[in-house]
Order: structure tokens, then C-alpha cells, then sequence
């Protein structure tokens, strides 16, 4: 069923930082989360939070809730100690309605360089891995078109 | 200068005793081990009581029900003395490292006075430079 804008749901986004420092699998977190959730709060707060994993990147990921319930999801992730059966932490360093912000909050991967570019008068959002893979994400709601760029554009970017 | 808690009498000459800065594990004293007595003394002579983060986190069902509801006591009677708090993680390890954000957020599962929480991140400074009847040893 597609809603209206207006009736839709308000999410709040909660950027994490897991110790120790290893790549994680969003499943991995997503069941250590569940399992706090329902340990602390049982059924009907779990119901009610909507807790999802949305991005990770190596020791940081993005967790969504619903707004209202972020403070009850802070405690549940500061509650967890284990994920996978092996003993980590996972610390929430900041809150927020959009993931860009705190996508610009996550220190530095010096796996990759970012920055922005505008070709055919587009702007773009470029992230340059260090085996030379380039990513082009434009700015709007259709993400999923590809972009095929020459020689020349590789050596603007 | 940490000192675990015990029986009531025990806990009552710990209180009184020059030198001590904190109680600790007053949660796992006997029943009525830290009365409104022992309170009382722990306000008069700025002593700390010690809360530790880690049984809220280790701890599962019926027991941390029961954690919390001795945590709940703690800070009923905190609410009525006014004595210090010291909220600490207890930490052995760096997985149980917590910040004073993810501090105030489990205790606030206990108590909802966030002010209180976060005042009680920064008694020891207050505890360590006492001045009154308890001197150091």
C-alpha cells in the first residue's frame, strides 16, 4: 500500500560504532540488536521500535527506528555485549533524521576517497576506491540508472 | 579508597570510617544492608555508594529484574539523603567500556532524572575533595 508523504513514517537514524574494530555482517548486528530489544523491552516495544539495520562500514553502521523510540533503542544497543557470540560493544555516537549526515560523521575510510562532480551538468556524488573503481551516485530518487564515463572524465575526477 | 559493602553493621562502621571515598556493591548486601541509616551516614559523610553499569548489561531476565529493582532502592534513597553517587562500568575489558551517553541511557532503564545521571558521572571529583569531619588517613 503506497501512503501519502505526510502519513508516512518519521524515522530517526542512529550511527554506530562497533568494538572491537572488524567488518560485521548487517545480519550479525540486526540479530544481536533483536535479541537486546526483546531481553530489555519484550514484545511490544520491538513491535513498536521497527529496528533495521540500513549501512555498514567495516566497525560503523546506521541503524534505523522509529521516531519517538530512538532513546529506547540507545539503551538497547549501549546493552548489547556480544554479536555472533563474540564479545563486542556497540557505542551510538549520534542521532539523526537523515543517514547523509551521518554518513559525513563516519571518520574517514582511507580505503576510499570521496568528493562531488558534475558531468553533463549533473552534480554527482563520487567515491574513488583505492583499486581504482569509481562510483557515481547522482543526486535524486533514481539511484539504479547506470552512468558509463570515458578516459577523459577519470582523469577530471 | 573503594570499600565493598556487607551486613548492615558492616556497612554502617565502613561509612563511618576515616579514609573511605566509596561503597561499592551495595546492591549485593543482605537484605536491608543499606538502610535509611546507613543512608543518612553516607550523606553526612559524603561517602559514596558505587552502582556499576555491568550487571545491567551481563545480567538476563529475572535477575536483571531483580538488579533493577535494587538499583530502583538505591536511588529512591539517594532521592531522599542526597548522598553521592558514582556511577562506574566496571570495565575489564575494552568491549565493557561505556561512554557517559550510553552510562546515562542504562541507568536511566533504573531512574529517569537524567540531571541526577549525569551529575553522578562526576561525584568522585566532589568526593575526592571533601571537607567536613571525614579526614584521610
Amino acid at each position: 500500500m503506497r501512503l501519502r508523504p505526510s502519513m508516512r513514517e518519521n524515522f530517526r537514524y542512529i550511527l554506530v560504532h562497533i568494538i572491537p574494530e572488524d567488518t560485521y555482517e548487517s545480519r550479525d548486528i540486526y540479530h544481536a540488536i533483536a535479541d537486546s530489544t526483546m531481553s530489555l523491552y519484550g514484545d511490544t516495544i520491538t513491535a513498536q521500535m521497527w529496528p533495521s539495520v540500513m549501512q555498514v562500514f567495516g566497525p560503523y553502521a546506521i541503524i534505523r527506528c522509529r521516531r519517538g523510540l530512538e532513546k529506547h533503542l540507545e539503551t538497547t544497543l549501549s546493552a548489547i555485549s556480544q554479536i555472533q557470540g563474540r564479545p563486542a560493544a556497540v557505542h551510538p555516537l549520534r542521532t539523526s533524521g537523515t543517514i547523509r549526515t551521518l554518513k559525513e560523521k563516519i571518520p574517514g575510510d582511507p580505503d576510499n576517497r570521496s568528493g562531488k562532480a558534475i558531468i553533463s551538468g549533473n552534480p554527482y556524488d563520487v567515491i574513488v576506491s583505492r583499486g581504482g573503481r569509481i562510483d557515481l551516485k547522482e543526486k535524486g530518487i533514481y539511484h539504479d540508472i547506470p552512468r558509463y564515463i570515458t578516459e577523459e572524465d577519470t582523469e577530471d575526477l | 579508597m573503594y570499600v565493598q559493602a556487607g551486613d548492615a553493621g558492616y556497612n554502617r562502621s565502613a561509612l563511618t570510617t576515616s579514609g573511605v571515598h566509596v561503597l561499592m556493591d551495595v546492591q549485593n548486601s543482605p537484605k536491608d544492608g543499606f538502610d535509611r541509616y546507613c543512608a543518612q551516614l553516607a550523606a553526612d559523610c559524603e561517602v559514596g555508594v558505587g552502582l556499576s553499569v555491568r550487571p545491567l548489561i551481563e545480567l538476563i531476565g529475572v535477575a536483571r529484574q531483580k538488579m533493577i529493582r535494587k538499583y530502583e532502592e538505591i536511588f529512591t534513597l539517594q532521592n531522599r539523603y542526597e548522598f553521592p553517587l558514582v556511577l562506574s562500568s566496571h570495565a575489564s575489558d575494552i568491549t565493557h567500556l561505556k561512554s557517559p551517553r550510553e552510562m546515562v541511557r542504562l541507568f536511566s532503564m533504573v531512574w529517569e532524572d537524567e540531571e541526577l545521571l549525569m551529575a553522578s558521572l562526576g561525584t568522585i571529583h566532589q568526593i575526592k575533595n571533601r571537607k567536613g569531619p571525614v579526614m584521610e588517613v
